[in-house]
């Protein structure tokens, strides 16, 4: 069988050495369930008529947990029959009862159009169900009809946030009705975008509320460490959980895979996209049905190049046309059409970028490779699932970069195979997100004397904003009275208002295409800086600071940017504290102030500087919260004063690098600050604040983490085969300064023999 | 003109004119002896017929934004009404929107009994508006069985070439004789209301009030003027005053309404009073292709000739004509000798050209003949 000969290879070849972890993951049969009794005849004759004659057994639990009108969270693996789990018993409620609605909402259009078709699949054309999506791209002349007739509306949060929900009395009908809200990838709904949901599910419950309706949650999530919690977070109410899969799978190989060492001193790898499109053309070769996922649009375009060469040479008379790119912006019929074509086995291998989610059927995979840990252990087991077939093996192949998460991921198996440790972490309370919902529920219908928001007392909010003349506040209730529509002005994918906006000048007409919060916009959007919108790159050509707007044009490079400033950091409040540990934490809020100083132009892959450059721009501030660490003086009185900085330095990259491991957040979410002797602790202390005003919620359980994480640092600069710190580790030498490795490990070492102490009750020297 | 405050629950001022009274160019007393049923027609009302413009009710209304929404609050609604001798403009205030409930209970309770309400725009902005509003206050939604006679949509139709713009305050300037002083821009009116709830002082409001009675004013005599020309243009007689450019306009109107025969005796008054050469072309075009409809083919067929002769640039008189030649009269020899004219005489795009020839070709077969031919 031609997968086994490309295991055996790598398995036996000259690059076994490079592969970290083999993992065999067992095979497992269906488990199955009967269809309940009570379901609708025409849906079991749909059923039938699809060929399912049963139930997976998660699916049958979640429908009888929605039959006793508990809210559910469902946790399954990709392809296990999930849609199922909500599209029965909401299909099924509403052919008894037509007047009933359904509200779907998916991150994206994209996965909108997908749940689309899945839908108008079930129901065919027997079943008289309507069921429409609601979006941007919905034509003024539908909307009416949409919005009396359709029985369930398929949706975004954007769309729900500005489009229907302040447009309530447009959508009495949805409203008066809406038996079932329907959120899936809550996974995607964390930090700053979660926040805004919760507060958007909030808003949503309070409208309906007002037409005397309180609808059912249904979710699901991706594999991480908290779903029923994330999920209760954000619909404010409890949820049932289920999460064993009664899915079948086939046996499946699970490979982590770390490219050699090609420069040892600067602990430089090779690069993971040469490897992959190496490892993609081996599986060519022999013929097996691939996808590859890599973490840019130019990477992805990389490699369809590369692999649509390697086809040509193979394939005769097929040749390029079995490789194809998978990009985002595809139409929904192209991207069936490659679908179909992977299915069919016309197309042998799909080279897509991270940030895309696949449609629902592509059909039975042998193969998957990732070039580069997609950013959380979550999406990488979503992707590795596309390879599986119900019977007979497959394998999934992640390919480490060199940045310190991916080398402590391909060092660590058990991180990645065991118990999810990432967190789905909200904060719906944070100040500025919660104070933006107000105004736009406040909008949305009056709010009485003393009424919340979900969990939230909102009284305070309104005296400010009646104080700003937004409301006005009346002998019982308070009104929305200012001319502006504050939906319009809130992003639901940042944190604060005052946002620079995107302008993208590649095309004659100039399109707005994202927004950066006031405090990152300095560091993200600073001329020549590169910007990363949806994995397309773009160069920003002028950044009008006073107007905040950037105008950046689309290019293709191999590098991203990375801006440094001068932080510093003011601690104004501490909510925790615990000396007793070794290094000592705490946690509180700060306020930060920023100077950008320079950029770096930074090879993907290998992370080598290909230069910098300087950024001439304002300081800004940030009041946020932020956790941090400090060392007792034993800790470092062996250490000089350079050292001790170096050491610092190298703990503050380390942390920063492993906290994603823990927290469902992404490098740039958190960052850090070191003082060699801070005015608040006196002491040395390494800051890692969050990046968006008023903080989601990750300090708090870098706090809760702080023995974990640092356990976490240790081994992977311990580990690290560099001589003196690398990108893969501490950070470069000529960076973090000389002797920072030994320096770091000799901080984090105190720690350890510290707590080790602690533990055993030996006495301290 | 009396001012009475507080004169019925819920309504803050009472303005009472005389029906003489008169605003630009007209006195209110035209509405009395126009019938409603002709212009109500015309704007796709078809329940109006029997009463006067004067049995309906004035209605438009102040919010405190521009756009729509929930949040968005009607703070005034202004009610015009003629009442024996007299034309009673009532304005309901929310004073406080705490008791928006009451305000729109005054506010029902007065335009429920009417046999129709006139409004600008009222079908997009200020019934949705209300009705927004109604809802909220768990009273709603009530507004659809009201009959709305909408002047804007008719009005669009009817300037749509003679003015730049069809804004009631365009309209007042360039039609109904109407110049407004010291009045308050539109846009302003939200920060009126505003700065009321922050003061509390009502006085300050006064422009709202009279910008708002102005503007009932002239819907009453932009709904006369529009009341006499659908009542001519009914009765197939294309109103004498009216601009050649606003007869198009008319006929168009009578057209969207589905008054065929009435919106050609526009079309063509609009042509015998004198257009310029592009507007001549394009209302022959829209004068024959309405006769075709009609089945009055003779006629399309006299239309289509005119515009060949008349020079039209577009190939559409003579496709329309080689048709008539084919289909009405069988008449294939002058079908080719038409579409061959067009090809022969006008300036045209490659795309038309061929659809031409084609065109030609195709008759050519039907001839039995190959290729194209001289016509005899
Ligand atoms: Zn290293």
């Amino acid at each position: 069988m031609p997968l086994q000969e490309v295991l055996d290879e790598l398995a036996r070849g000259k690059s076994a050495r490079n592969v970290t972890c083999w993992r065999t993951l067992a095979g497992r049969p269906a488990r199955l369930a009967p269809f309940p009794s009570w379901l609708h005849p025409s849906l079991n004759a749909a059923m039938e008529r699809r060929g399912i004659t049963s139930l997976y057994s998660h699916q049958a639990q979640a429908l009888e947990a929605i039959a006793r009108g508990e809210n559910a969270v469902v946790v399954t693996p990709t392809a296990s029959g999930k849609t199922l789990c909500y599209n029965l018993p909401i299909v099924d409620h509403v052919l008894r009862d037509g007047s009933d609605r359904a509200l779907y909402l998916f991150p994206t259009k994209a996965l909108s159009q997908d749940q689309l078709a899945e839908l108008k699949d079930l129901c065919g054309s027997e079943l008289n169900l309507k069921t429409y999506t609601y979006d941007g791209d919905t034509p003024r002349s539908a909307r009416t009809a949409i919005r009396s007739a359709g029985h369930i509306i398929v949706t975004n949060p954007d769309m729900l946030h500005t489009g229907i929900l302040p447009h309530h009395t447009k959508w009495l009908r949805l409203f008066q009705r809406l038996r079932y809200v329907v959120i899936d990838e809550i996974h995607q709904y964390r930090g700053v975008f979660g926040s805004h949901l919760a507060n958007l599910v909030r808003r949503l419950k309070r409208v309906a509320a007002f037409y005397g309706a309180r609808p059912q949650f249904i979710l699901c999530s991706a594999t991480i460490a908290n779903p029923a919690e994330l999920a209760s977070r954000l619909i404010e109410e409890p949820v049932t959980l289920i999460d064993e899969s009664g899915a079948p799978t086939g046996e499946k190989y699970f490979i982590l895979y770390n490219p050699p060492v090609v420069d040892r001193e600067l602990g430089i790898r090779r690069s993971s996209l040469l490897e992959a499109a190496d490892l993609a053309t081996r599986f060519l070769r022999a013929g097996v049905p691939m996808l590859v996922f890599a973490r840019s649009r130019l990477a992805t375009e990389v490699l369809v190049t590369y692999l649509k060469r390697a086809a040509a040479g193979i394939l005769p008379g097929v040749g390029e046309a079995a490789v194809r790119g998978y990009r985002g912006g595809y139409l929904p019929h192209e991207r069936r059409e490659i679908e179909r074509g992977l299915r069919e086995g016309k197309i042998q291998a799909a080279v897509s970028t991270s940030a895309l989610e696949l449609g629902v059927d592509i059909g039975q995979l042998d193969a998957v490779v990732m070039a580069g840990y997609p950013g959380s252990i979550a999406s990488a087991w979503q992707q590795a699932g596309r390879a599986g077939r119900r019977t007979g093996s497959s394998v999934a192949v992640l390919i480490a970069d060199s940045s310190p998460l991916n080398q402590y991921l391909v060092n660590h198996p058990d991180y990645f195979f065991g118990r999810s440790p990432e967190h789905g972490l909200i904060n719906p309370d944070n100040p500025q997100i919660l104070a933006g919902h107000v105004k736009c529920a406040a909008f949305e219908l009056p709010f009485q004397r003393g009424e919340s928001l979900g969990a939230a007392p909102v009284d305070p909010i309104l005296e400010q904003l009646a104080a700003a003349a937004l409301v006005h506040r009346g002998p019982e209730r308070w009104h929305w009275m200012a001319e502006t529509y504050p939906a319009e002005e809130i992003s639901l994918r940042s944190a604060s208002a005052e946002n620079f906006v995107i302008i993208d000048v590649t095309q004659p007409t100039a399109r707005a295409i994202g927004e950066v919060d006031r405090f990152s916009a300095p560091l993200l959007l600073h001329e020549e800086a590169i910007y990363l919108h949806e994995s397309d790159q773009y160069q920003v050509e002028k950044l009008d600071y006073p107007e905040k707007k950037a105008y950046v044009r689309a290019v293709s490079v191999d590098y991203y940017t990375d801006a440094s400033s001068a932080v510093s950091i003011k601690v104004l409040a501490r909510f925790q504290d615990d000396p007793s540990r070794r290094p000592g934490r705490s946690s509180g809020e700060v306020l930060v102030t920023s100077l950008p100083t320079m950029f770096k132009k930074i090879r993907f892959g290998t992370h080598e500087n290909l230069g910098s450059g300087p950024i001439r721009l304002p300081e800004e501030q940030m009041h946020t919260t932020a956790y941090w660490l400090y060392l007792s003086e034993e800790a470092y009185s062996g250490l000089r004063p350079e050292e001790l900085e170096a050491g610092l330095l190298g703990v503050a990259n380390l942390l920063v690098h492993i906290a994603p491991l823990y927290l469902l957040c992404d490098v740039r979410d958190i960052r850090s600050v070191v003082e060699v002797r801070s005015p608040f602790t006196r002491l040395p202390t390494v800051y890692v604040y969050e990046r968006y005003p008023g903080g989601v919620g990750f300090a708090d359980k870098l706090y809760e983490l702080h023995d974990e994480l640092l356990a976490g640092c240790r081994e992977l600069s311990a580990a690290c085969p560099c001589a003196d710190g690398c990108p893969s580790c501490v950070g470069p030498a000529s960076e973090v300064g000389p002797g920072a490795k030994r320096a770091t490990l000799s901080i984090l070492r105190a720690g350890s023999k510290d707590r080790l102490r602690q533990l055993t009750g030996e006495p301290r020297s | 003109m009396t001012i009475a405050s507080r004169p019925a629950a819920g309504v803050l001022e009472e303005v009472r004119l005389s029906i003489h009274h008169r605003h630009g160019s007209r006195h209110l007393s035209d509405a009395l002896g126009s019938p409603a049923g002709p212009l109500g027609a015309l704007a796709g009302l078809p329940d109006l017929g029997g009463r006067h413009l004067s049995d309906l009710l004035f209605l438009d209304t102040e919010t405190t934004g521009l756009g729509m929404g929930a949040g968005t609050l009607v703070f005034l609604v202004g009610v015009g009404r003629f009442e024996a001798g007299s034309f009673v403009v009532r304005h309901f205030f929310l004073e406080e929107p705490d008791r928006e409930g009451d305000f729109l209970d005054a506010v029902l309770d007065h335009i429920g009994r009417a046999p129709g309400l006139v409004t600008f725009n009222g079908r997009r902005f200020d019934l949705p508006q209300l009705e927004t509003r109604l809802i909220l206050n768990r009273r709603g939604p009530c507004l659809p069985g009201i009959s709305n006679l909408d002047l804007l949509p008719v009005a669009r139709r009817v300037w749509k070439l003679r003015l730049e713009s069809r804004s009631l305050s365009s309209l007042e300037g360039h039609v109904l004789g109407f110049v407004r002083e010291d009045d308050v821009p539109g846009w302003l009116v939200p920060s009126f209301y505003r700065e009321y709830l922050l003061t509390g002082n009502r006085g300050r409001l006064k422009p709202v009030f009279h910008h708002n009675l102005r503007d009932i004013l002239s819907l009453v005599t932009l709904a006369c003027h529009l009341g006499a020309w659908a009542d001519e243009a009914a009765a197939g007689r294309p109103p004498a005053g009216a601009h050649p450019l606003e007869m198009v306009g008319l006929a168009h109107a009578c057209e969207a309404a589905g008054w065929g025969p009435q919106s050609t005796a526009c079309y063509g008054e609009a042509i015998a009073r004198g257009l310029d050469a592009p507007h001549q072309h394009r209302t022959r075009e829209r004068l024959g292709r309405v006769y075709r409809r009609l089945g009055q083919h003779d006629a399309a067929a006299t239309v289509w000739q005119q515009a060949i002769a008349a020079g039209s640039p577009s190939p559409v008189p003579y496709v329309e004509l080689a048709r008539h030649y084919e289909r009405v009269r069988g008449d294939l020899t002058q079908a080719l000798a038409v579409v061959n004219a067009a090809i022969d005489r006008l300036d045209l795009s490659s795309l038309q050209r061929s659809a031409l020839s084609r065109r030609a070709a195709r008759l050519c077969r039907r001839m039995g003949m190959s290729g194209r031919q001289p016509a005899y």
